[in-house]
């Protein structure tokens, strides 16, 4: 099996999947002042996963990612994937990665966007408007209306959680 | 709001570290730093949390780490990061490591990838298993 989903993920008062890339993720040890609102809407939409009001969909390439970064932000990160509520194998993301590859995108964010269309997000949430928000409407071309690819402070607007 | 402080003011750069936090969490973090740092150190972290952003960051690393290590065993898993996020203690802006990763993997294809990827696990996140798991 490569990608677990919860049962009942279908339906109207389903609870919407959220993916996170590190961009996104890495504003959780990052407080420099440009940064900031981004920061605590990222804390926002983490602590609405940890209330039970988003589902946190994680991927092995977020994990792969982490493993490199320096250990105060893994510490921290760590703590917080285990509330994801399932994680996407790098080889089920494959074809999908494959066609946004041809499409241009770099690797890494083909990967993580095959991973949040291949686990079933609502929102693929990214700090990195240069490769991710800007190309949205591609991205939205060939996956269609799901994941969603929006700022966390969109996220929020989305989710219903401003 | 619920837990961990994550009520946000759109001028949230000019308040106190520990303004950021509700009342609850903000008792428990300075009984825990109060508790658990020499009476020197509590007072040097408490006083830059009271303070700004800017204080909290011309703390000695070294000080900032074991801070950062009596919140996040403060406070439940989850929890803890989103209080030490909040707080911007021990901070690591995400320039300083996600690009240098991102460039490694996107010097690959995606099958490349696909097959090389899994081996970096090896330095995974302390206690997580291939799928990220715990």
């Amino acid at each position: 099996m490569v990608t677990v989903m919860p049962s009942g993920s279908e339906g109207a008062a389903r609870t919407p999947i959220v993916y996170l890339d590190n961009s996104a993720f890495g504003r959780l040890t990052d407080s420099a002042p440009r940064v900031l609102p981004e920061t605590h809407a990222v804390a926002r939409i983490v602590a609405a996963c940890l209330a039970g009001r988003l589902r946190l969909l994680l991927s092995e390439i977020l994990i792969v990612e982490l493993a490199a970064a320096p250990m105060e932000v893994r510490d921290r990160v760590t703590r917080i994937l285990d509330q994801g509520v399932a994680c996407v194998r790098l080889a089920a993301t494959r074809s999908t990665a494959l066609r946004l590859e041809a499409l241009g995108f770099r690797t890494n964010d083909a990967l993580h966007l095959a991973a949040a269309y291949t686990g079933g997000a609502d929102f693929a949430v990214s700090c990195d408007r240069q490769h991710w928000i800007r190309r949205a409407p591609r991205v939205a071309s060939v996956l269609g209306t799901r994941p969603v690819i929006v700022t966390p402070e969109e996220c929020l607007q989305w989710a219903g959680l401003v | 709001m619920g837990r961990a402080g994550v009520k946000v003011k759109a001028s949230a750069w000019a308040a106190s570290p520990l303004s950021r936090l509700n009342p609850g969490d903000r008792e428990r973090a300075i009984g825990a730093l109060d508790d658990r740092l020499s009476r020197d150190d509590s007072i040097r972290v408490l006083t830059a949390l009271a303070g700004s952003q800017r204080e909290v960051v011309a703390l000695p690393r070294p000080l900032q780490l074991r801070a950062q290590q009596v919140l996040l065993d403060a406070f439940p898993d989850g929890d803890n990061a989103l209080i030490v996020s909040q707080l911007g203690i021990a901070s690591v802006p995400t320039d300083a490591w996600l690009p240098a990763v991102q460039a490694r993997i996107n010097a690959m294809t995606i099958d490349e990838a696909i097959a090389m990827l899994p081996g970096w696990h090896a330095v995974a996140p302390s206690g997580t298993t291939p799928d990220g798991r715990r």
